[in-house]
């Protein structure tokens, strides 16, 4: 049974049905404006925007919970190690010999670790309700050229596969009496066989999946068809020109007035 | 379907071979190139349905990808003479443009598709084409409601089960609309179920298109072919070696064992008698044989009412001494096993979910024994792998205990267990990674800590039971698909596990292999050794295990001899599985008095006992005196 590597939910929620290019425009925008904001309140809230609207598409919560668990590390290691390296800062909370943490570091780190959490959501609402043909037909359409699109999306489609096959390859070398140290550089030494024979696998595999490529008519001269293509309805230039019209204010403000850039 | 502008004659064959002579580039730099076809001289009219058999390596799988243009123009290599195909010289008509009259499938569900949802897999193929979407739109339509998976056609094609995909990866050529379509092994990685429902969906392709659709398809599953094909060609070192109507080629049993193809059951049956009987018998479906054999019985049998008495009770005995043996298959389990020291495994009350979440074993109990050869049958996800993943400790339960010689898998490292339980797993390219078959033996016995003399004749123990001796130098990854499963069984072997797990080890297998194979298992329970076969082919179940468990949903559904579940019809089909050809034979001649019987061998003793005996035929239930 393989785990789950793709964060798309299938659904039909207005966010789903958005086209895909105004849900990348407006993701790329609020992901600049997030990651030029230090304000703990102005990321708390944009973190707090973002789980409304995965509400509002009925994101799955199980879905939302991996994200957060994928995260944890990251983030408290983020908000454990920042304050030990950042001295700035007046009031001294905790000073143990070499080891000197201020608020203002703690303050620091809390916002970075929610900078991230928040730029992660910010891009679950575009990946997570876009699902992968639209993804790459949106980027083809802003005129990435086809067959690099067509060789995202099998490298996507592969990711699950070959880590199946790497933990299957694992698994039988370990029955053969292969002992995996549980870490360090011997463990790394002791995976090259596992490395080998998942590599042949993968040949193997993607020898095929070029012939199944070619005699599904890939390079065929004709012009390209598209079942579905794109297209803007009346309500997709509306979210895209309001939400234009609301990041550009807020980069305004950011940029010229000073929103958000002071950590309160 | 048809498109009128193909350029060529009427009369004219679709698909010529014309000496045909394939050898694939070196494998290695300087090394000499592989023969793959030799001298192919072969025709297929339109609206023929061609089925291909052979041994592995036999150049079964080049001759699709020929006809699709895909050797030699995506393959390299060298070749002789010419394939035309739809009037096209597929030496010089690109691959895409082949397409257009060439759909091909391939046996791996994963390696033929390009990973899109169902609907947008289909429309893949007409949008390379340049068809409009409107059209493209119907053709959709139209082939997921023949391949049956019109209720799919919004899910991802990853979250499919592999019969799915592989009636998805048809859909997909099919929306191409070919003249042709090269099915390749299609069903060979498949469980049960998922090969019932890819047959069923190439059944109302011939009922929906007839002969506007030409079918080539490769099959090393003989009674498949028997069943559908106009013709049969049985290829051989790259040559064809047999030709002709599926009833004449499956005719001769002997010349197909010598070629390494298993023979049809039924056919092997018609033989089998005639030998005794002298008579001409010939059938190919198993209405066919009950027809013939009925017709048989009837002639034969001169009633007696002297024969009836002992008749019933063989039936009735056999009914009740089903229920006992049953009875005590359950009861013994406790009371003669718990004086001995230890079972070889055994697993109590054993609890497990993929994830903490996915559910694959729900409360299963099983000791498996010294010298035990038990086959572990049922449906794709209903746990086999999983439970069989327990036996070695690769996965650990949730609640219950494994114990493995009397250790407990939870505190006991893989590497460990090795000594007593081997693995060896389903696809050979996942466990095979040095640089010679001898290597590969050495590596797990090593890792036991053997060396010197001990370590070499362990290798050469292998070696040799497993017929290997002459590939001893042969890197291992070039080596065809079969003797690759075989070096990689070996290479488990060669650790002398107390019990030795195969998973599926006969998928990708020919009639040969597959029996040496089996004949090396045999030996090793005899001696002392015990093997668990995870398997879908309850033929060999049939003809080799001695215990059968049957799996579903994560449940055993039964355990017993192969007698009692294999020919339990209802037991098996809450499995959605069906006794093996042979039962189901037997079942429907009960009325003559034949017993339940599982191998040809068998029945057809059962047969001429029957017909020398001169036994009466009983009414049958239900029916007016």
């Amino acid at each position: 049974m393989s785990a789950r590597y793709d964060l798309y939910a299938p659904g039909n929620s207005w966010l789903h049905r958005l086209d895909p290019r105004v849900k990348l425009i407006l993701a790329t925008l609020a992901a600049l404006l997030v990651l030029l904001w230090s304000s703990l309140p102005l990321l708390l809230a944009a973190l707090a925007l973002a789980h409304l609207l995965l509400m509002l598409a009925r994101y799955p919560r199980g879905l939302v919970a991996g994200v957060w668990r994928a995260l944890a590390p990251l983030l408290i290691l983020i908000v454990v190690l920042w304050p030990i390296f950042d001295r700035r800062g007046e009031l001294i909370v905790l000073a143990l010999g070499p080891l000197i943490v201020t608020g203002e570091a703690l303050l620091r780190g809390l916002a970075t670790a929610l900078r991230i959490a928040a730029l992660s959501f910010t891009l679950l609402l575009w990946l997570g309700t876009t699902d992968q043909r639209s993804l790459v037909r949106s980027l083809v359409r802003l005129g990435l050229p086809f067959s690099l699109g067509m060789a995202m999306t099998i490298g996507l489609r592969f990711i699950p596969t070959f880590a199946n096959v790497f933990q299957t390859v694992s698994e039988a070398l370990q029955a053969r009496g292969l002992d995996l140290p549980p870490r360090g550089l011997r463990r790394l030494r002791a995976m090259l066989p596992i490395l080998v024979a998942a590599l042949v696998t993968a040949l193997r595999m993607s020898e095929q999946l070029g012939w199944t490529l070619a005699a599904r008519g890939v390079g065929a001269p004709v012009r390209r068809t598209t079942l579905r293509d794109l297209a803007m309805r009346p309500v997709d230039w509306l979210a895209l020109a309001a939400g234009l019209a609301a990041g550009f204010a807020l980069l305004w403000l950011t940029l010229v007035e000073g929103l958000g850039r002071a950590l309160r | 379907m048809m498109d009128a502008t193909a350029p060529r004659e009427p009369e004219e064959p679709l698909i010529r071979f014309e000496r045909f002579t394939f050898r694939y580039p070196p494998p290695v730099a300087g090394a000499a190139p592989v023969t793959a076809l030799e001298e192919i001289t072969l025709e297929v009219a339109a609206g023929e349905f061609l089925g291909i058999t052979g041994s592995t390596g036999s150049g079964k799988s080049a001759l699709c990808l020929a006809i699709a243009g895909l050797i030699p123009q995506e393959t390299g290599g060298i070749i002789g003479g010419r394939v035309v195909v739809a009037g096209w010289d597929t030496r010089y008509t690109p691959v895409p443009q082949l397409a257009t009259r060439v759909g091909i499938v391939f046996q791996d569900p994963e390696s033929n598709l390009v990973g899109l949802s169902v609907e947008d897999e289909v429309a893949f193929g007409p949008e390379n084409l340049g068809i409009p979407p409107a059209e493209i739109g119907r053709r959709i339509d139209w082939v997921l409601a023949v391949t049956g998976l019109a209720h799919e056609r919004l899910r991802p094609s990853a979250h499919l089960s592999g019969g799915q995909k592989q009636r998805l990866a048809i859909a997909a050529v099919l929306a191409m609309q070919p003249q042709i379509l090269v099915l390749d092994e299609p069903t060979a990685q498949l469980d049960p179920l998922g090969k019932q429902d890819v047959i069923a969906a190439i059944e109302r392709l011939r009922q929906q298109l007839g002969r506007r659709l030409t079918i080539v398809l490769v099959e090393s599953d003989t009674e498949l072919l028997s069943r559908f094909a106009d013709r049969v060609a049985v290829l051989h070192a790259g040559r064809i070696a047999l030709e002709g109507a599926p009833r004449a080629v499956f005719s001769r049993t002997e010349e197909l064992a010598a070629l390494g193809v298993r023979v049809p059951p039924l056919a092997e049956l018609a033989a089998w008698l005639n030998r005794a009987l002298g008579a001409e018998l010939s059938f190919l479906s198993l209405n066919e044989a009950e027809a013939a054999l009925a017709r048989l019985l009837e002639q034969r049998g001169p009633m007696g009412p002297n024969d009836h008495p002992p008749l019933r009770e063989s039936r009735e005995g056999h009914r009740a001494g089903r229920t006992s043996q049953l009875h005590r298959a359950s009861a013994g389990a406790f009371t003669a096993v718990s004086h001995q020291p230890n079972s070889l495994v055994d697993i109590q009350d054993v609890r497990y979910r993929y994830g903490g979440v996915y559910p694959a074993l729900d409360g299963v109990s099983l000791r498996i024994e010294a010298s035990e050869f038990l086959a572990l049958v049922g449906p794709n996800g209903s746990g086999k792998t999983t439970l069989a993943k327990h036996c070695n400790g690769l996965l650990r339960p949730e609640s219950g205990r494994v114990l493995v010689d009397g250790q407990d898998t939870r505190i006991t490292r893989v590497g460990q267990l090795a000594r007593t339980v081997g693995y060896a797993f389903q696809n050979p390219d996942h466990q095979l990674f040095l640089p010679s078959v001898a290597e590969e033996l050495a590596y797990g016995p090593r890792n036991l800590g053997l060396h010197g003399p001990e370590l070499r004749a362990r290798v050469e123990g292998a070696l040799e039971r497993f017929g290997l001796v002459h590939l001893r130098d042969r890197h291992p990854t070039l080596l065809g698909r079969g003797l690759r499963q075989l070096v990689a069984i070996a290479a488990v072997y060669a650790m002398s596990p107390r019990l030795l797990i195969l998973d599926e080890p006969t998928g990708g297998l020919d009639g040969r292999t597959t029996g040496r194979l089996m004949a090396a298992l045999d030996e090793l329970v005899v001696e002392g050794q015990s093997v668990l076969l995870i398997t879908h082919d309850l033929r060999l179940v049939a003809e080799h295990a001695r215990r059968v468990v049957l799996m579903h949903e994560g449940r055993i559904l039964g355990d017993g001899s192969p007698r009692e579940i294999l020919t339990d019809e209802a037991l098996l089909e809450q499995a959605g599985m069906m006794p093996p050809t042979i039962a189901r034979l037997a079942r429907s001649l009960a009325r003559y008095g034949i017993p339940p019987a599982l191998t040809v061998a068998e029945f057809a003793e059962a047969l001429l006992a029957r017909l020398t005996t001169s036994a009466p035929i009983p009414p049958r239930e239900g029916e007016p005196a």
